[in-house]
């Protein structure tokens, strides 16, 4: 420290005419300077009410409207795809005959196909499809994925080194090859399974393209999320908090349980959420492709698929299901990405 | 006594628009720099003191703004300038580093680029020109190797050289003013000493001004020759580093200096914290923003904000405390 | 770096086995082989097979064989779609007509998606910012199928204006390749947008601007070549991408080209076809990924190639 100042500093003061105003001050009260109780001094702090993670997510997510639009057209697809066909006159399957062929009518608001069968029932059957195919492939994802990660991350050391080396290779194979592959293959062997057993019987109806999305999903599209949740893992796993809870003795499940899953449930729902769509995605290129669902269901992509043969005198059919789809993926994707910048308000760019 | 002033702040007042609603980050500020002087600025995170050096440089983003008052410096009004303007003074005029120095530096681009670029961005000579300066303030700032050096990647250096590549960038331009953001916070302490010894030695040899920001009162006390301390966008007391640390006037400065250790405390002394969090700057009280953490406070103190007080010369402190020892004496003003 | 990349050059060597092993044990799956469909070949082509292959020969015989006669180029004879000629043949003719698509759409992807994000990073907030922003969106949303069936109604059907079916003019390349590249097109813009953004945030810029660097340098300079990172690694998935959305692309147009090929002989299990064709792209894409890892290096200093990201 500097032993003497030298003289001569007054220029450095800072300009005190123009701040030191007191004249402007109102009159000082008798007690004025008596020292202010405790409980003054707290009146004069506004306490700001905390709220839980999930409150304060929910508010979030409340005031990004965006989000709340794409999940009340997530909610309308919903009621569309399951409730909407009790309300419909005809099956997805039942074929009307002298009603091939029609175009947008009262009685078949999305006409008729060349089979004479009503457009709205299918589309709606081809929405639930779609929906469930999301919905499930997601689940896929996520029990494998986040037990896979967590597991790696946990253990770390050599373990995660391997398991890690293996989601590396795994991420290399081209997904949607072997998802073609697959339901190729898969076609004879899984109908031999359908005719020999009961139990696999009512998997038939799916057919083996969409068997095989599932098996897919099982065996490549987990990665990702395994990956996101070891992430997390390793990076909690260093955190004091539960540096602090193993030196008081916590055992393991008790820090998975307690520590590290509330810790990475906002990004487990977010990334299945995310997959939702790309399941979807995947699941119409394929029936698209005509590899997917097997006949008489419908998904939304076997339903252009089948439109694409009439295009040129039946372009509306093809329409229809085309823009539900892309409505469809675009509001689970607004949805996903809200809903990780109301979890995870880090995220957000 | 104007013209020996290098910096003139008068009664910044600086906002950042919220979704939430207005935080005034700075809340009229003022004082004044002469030339060849080194400022310390003291408080802690979030008083506004990183703010209030960016509002300097015109590197305020959205959404802070400068709401009032006036910034003057080397005659010409800051705030008056087009964004062409500031560009010109910043790096030439003004220069400024920064807290981390492991992320100042462009990571995909070499040491020798990056500090070429910054003389040739503000001087038209010829690049080998540019390169010879790059390396003699490199040789300045005390690293070795320089004609290596120049064309490694930020990633080669540590933590202290790269600092000192930041100091050479700040000063290669050769400017009159310094702003250094917490330079030394991110370093260990010896380093630190280094570094802080580097900046003395070049501020002398090159006389320029050095606003020091910090939370460290020990760094002041080692470099800085006058001191203003800050506490919810306010300078709650401003003089020399011995007013500071002999004779500090506001209750927050006399607790800052006794929470921090001291090498000739007595071995039983304790080191006292402040008690209590910063105000909620969304919605700052009316009065003095310390009083509910402040162990004297009065009941004016949550009523009032204080005035600047003068202490004698030029320490002031802004504190009801001074105005009541003034008022046994029998006068509110001096 | 030599040693690096005669590493990642033997990782993808093991990869491409690995899925030409699995390839290979799938098509082993379908009762009889995978030189046997429903309707079994004749006898002639039997014979020949079987001692060509050896399928008499347990499975990882059958195995090794295979890999060793693919690996001096010979994938075996097609089956059914143009009956005994060679794989190779068949592959060489169709995958210059996709190549010419998907390049031509790649391409498109980037030199469109890459300045878009950079113009929406830079006006972020407004007006410019948020049409764009809102385009990606949905570009990211719709299927590839969509686009193009959407397209085909569009501009051939309703108003009659663009060629509808195969490559002749140029004009018949428009559609195809607009279809194909939109999705990665919208995909970069977004990647951009959002690193470019994370860049602007980094300490560095502040570096930039506090020397007194004009804003446009600031942005080309600074901070385009950071955010051009993680661009650069989605140009693996993009090819893979680029590959199979060409599947749909050719079937719309009714483009003559290797993916509505392997579709068809996926439809009509010509394994040998199949198994060729998928082992062809599956290089390709592992290539791509390869040259993406080494290119990495040459934009970003801080990678370290013996050892990762430090």
């Amino acid at each position: 420290m500097r032993d003497a100042m030298s003289p001569g500093f007054g220029s450095l003061q800072p300009d005190m005419e123009s701040i030191l105003a007191m004249g402007q001050c109102p009159p000082f009260r008798e007690d004025d300077f008596e020292p202010a109780t405790q409980s003054e001094k707290e009146t004069f702090i506004e306490v700001r009410k905390s709220m839980s993670y999930w409150q304060d997510a929910w508010r979030r997510l409340k005031k990004n409207k965006v989000a709340m639009v794409a999940l009340g057209v997530i909610i309308l697809f919903l009621l569309f795809a399951f409730v909407g066909p009790l309300f419909s006159p005809y099956s997805y399957e039942q074929q009307i005959r002298g009603a091939e062929n029609l175009a947008s009518s009262l009685a078949h608001p999305f006409g008729t196909d060349s089979l004479g069968r009503d457009l709205l029932v299918r589309v709606m059957y081809g929405s639930r499809i779609s929906l469930a195919v999301g919905v499930i492939a997601s689940l896929i994802v996520l029990v494998i994925g986040s037990i896979y990660g967590s597991v790696s991350g946990y253990l770390g050391g050599r373990v995660d080194d391997i398991m890690m080396r293996i989601v590396e290779l795994i991420y290399s194979i081209p997904d949607v090859l072997v998802v073609l592959l697959l339901s190729t293959v898969l076609k004879v062997p899984l109908q031999q399974a359908f005719n020999s057993n009961n139990f696999f019987r009512f998997l038939s109806t799916l057919g083996p393209g969409l068997i095989s999305i599932f098996i897919v999903f099982g065996m490549l599209y987990w990665v990702g999320m395994a990956r996101i949740l070891r992430g997390q893992i390793l990076q909690l796993k260093q955190q004091e908090y539960v540096t602090a809870a193993r030196a008081l003795g916590a055992n393991s499940s008790r820090i998975i349980r307690r520590h590290l899953l509330p810790n990475c449930i906002g990004q487990i729902i977010v990334t299945t959420m995310l997959q939702i769509p790309s399941a979807i995605f995947l699941e119409s290129f394929l029936s698209f492709l005509g590899l997917g669902i097997a006949a008489p269901l419908a998904s939304l992509g076997s339903l252009c698929s089948d439109a694409l043969n009439g295009i040129y005198t039946y372009p509306m059919r093809l329409v229809f299901p085309a823009v539900i789809l892309s409505i469809l993926i675009l509001a689970f994707n607004l949805f996903g990405d809200g809903l990780r910048d109301a979890l995870d308000p880090r995220l957000k760019k | 006594m104007e013209n020996k002033n290098l910096l003139e702040i008068k009664d910044l007042k600086v906002s950042f628009f919220t979704s939430a609603g207005e935080v005034k980050a700075v809340d009229g500020i003022s004082y004044s720099l002469e030339k060849g002087r080194v400022m310390g600025i003291v408080g802690e995170s979030g008083s506004g003191k990183s703010v209030e050096a960016y509002s300097i440089m015109g590197l305020l983003q959205s959404p802070g703004k400068v709401v009032g008052g006036s910034i003057i410096f080397d005659g010409k009004d800051v705030l008056a300038m087009g964004e062409k303007e500031k560009q010109t003074m910043r790096g030439s005029e003004i220069s400024m580093i920064f807290q981390n120095p492991m992320t100042c530096l462009n990571p995909v681009y070499t040491i020798g680029n990056q500090l070429v670029e910054a003389v040739l961005c503000h001087e038209k000579i010829p690049r080998k020109e540019a390169e010879r300066r790059a390396k003699e303030m490199l040789e300045l700032v005390g690293i070795n190797n320089v004609e290596k050096r120049m064309t490694q990647y930020p990633h080669e250096f540590s933590g202290g050289m790269r600092q000192r590549v930041m100091i050479a960038m700040g000063l290669i331009c050769n400017p009159k003013l310094l702003i250094a953001d917490e330079p030394t916070t991110a370093l260990d302490v010896t380093i630190q000493a280094q570094i802080l010894e580097l900046m003395k030695q070049l501020q002398q040899k090159i006389n320029m001004s050095i606003i020091f920001i910090t939370h460290n009162l020990g760094v002041v006390a080692e470099i800085c020759d006058w001191v203003s301390v800050m506490y919810a966008g306010h300078i709650i007391e401003s003089g020399s580093v011995n007013d500071i640390f002999y004779n500090p006037k506001h209750p927050y400065t006399h607790g800052l200096l006794r929470s921090m250790p001291r090498v000739d405390a007595e071995s039983h002394e304790r080191l006292i914290p402040i008690e209590g969090t910063p105000v909620d700057m969304l919605d700052p009280p009316e009065g003095c923003p310390f009083g509910p953490r402040c162990e004297h406070c009065m009941k004016i103190c949550l009523r009032e904000a204080p005035p600047n007080i003068r202490v004698e010369g030029g320490h002031t402190a802004a504190c009801w405390l001074l105005a009541r020892d003034c008022g046994k004496e029998g006068g509110r003003n001096e | 770096m030599v040693k690096y990349i005669l590493k990642r050059i033997l990782m993808a060597a093991v990869t491409v086995l690995l899925i030409a092993c699995i390839t290979f044990g799938l098509m082993n799956m379908v009762p009889g082989g995978p030189f046997l469909s429903e309707k079994a070949p004749s006898q002639a082509v039997l014979d020949a097979l079987n001692e060509k292959y050896g399928l008499d020969q347990p499975v990882i015989v059958q195995l090794k064989n295979y890999l060793i006669h693919a690996a001096q180029g010979d994938f075996g004879v097609s089956f059914k779609m143009q009956k005994n000629r060679p794989v190779t043949t068949i592959i060489s003719e169709l995958f210059p007509i996709s190549a010419k698509v998907g390049a031509i759409a790649l391409v498109f992807a980037v030199l469109i998606g890459v300045p878009i994000g950079c113009i929406e990073a830079y006006f972020r907030g407004k007006a410019v910012d948020n049409a764009l922003t809102v385009i990606s969106t949905i570009g990211i949303a719709i299927p590839t199928f969509v686009v193009a069936t959407m397209l085909l109604i569009l501009f051939g059907v309703v108003w009659k204006v663009l060629p509808t079916v195969g490559l002749t003019t140029w004009q018949s390349y428009l559609m195809p390749c607009f279809s194909l590249g939109l999705y990665p097109m919208c995909y970069v813009a977004r990647l951009t947008r959002s690193s470019m953004l994370d860049a602007i945030g980094q300490d560095y810029i502040k570096t930039a601007r506090a020397k007194g660097l004009p804003t446009n340098r600031i942005i080309f300079k600074h901070a385009l070549r950071n955010s051009l990172i993680p661009v650069i690694t989605y140009l693996g998935p993009l090819t893979a991408y680029i590959l199979t959305g060409g599947f749909v692309v050719e079937k719309v147009f009714s483009i003559g080209g290797l993916g509505r090929y392997f579709i068809q002989s996926l439809l009509n299990r010509d394994y040998p076809l199949i198994m060729g064709t998928t082992i062809f792209l599956a290089i390709i894409i592992v290539t791509m990924n390869l040259i993406v890892d080494i290119l990495y290096k040459v934009v970003d200093p801080r990678i370290n190639l013996t050892k990762g990201v430090d």
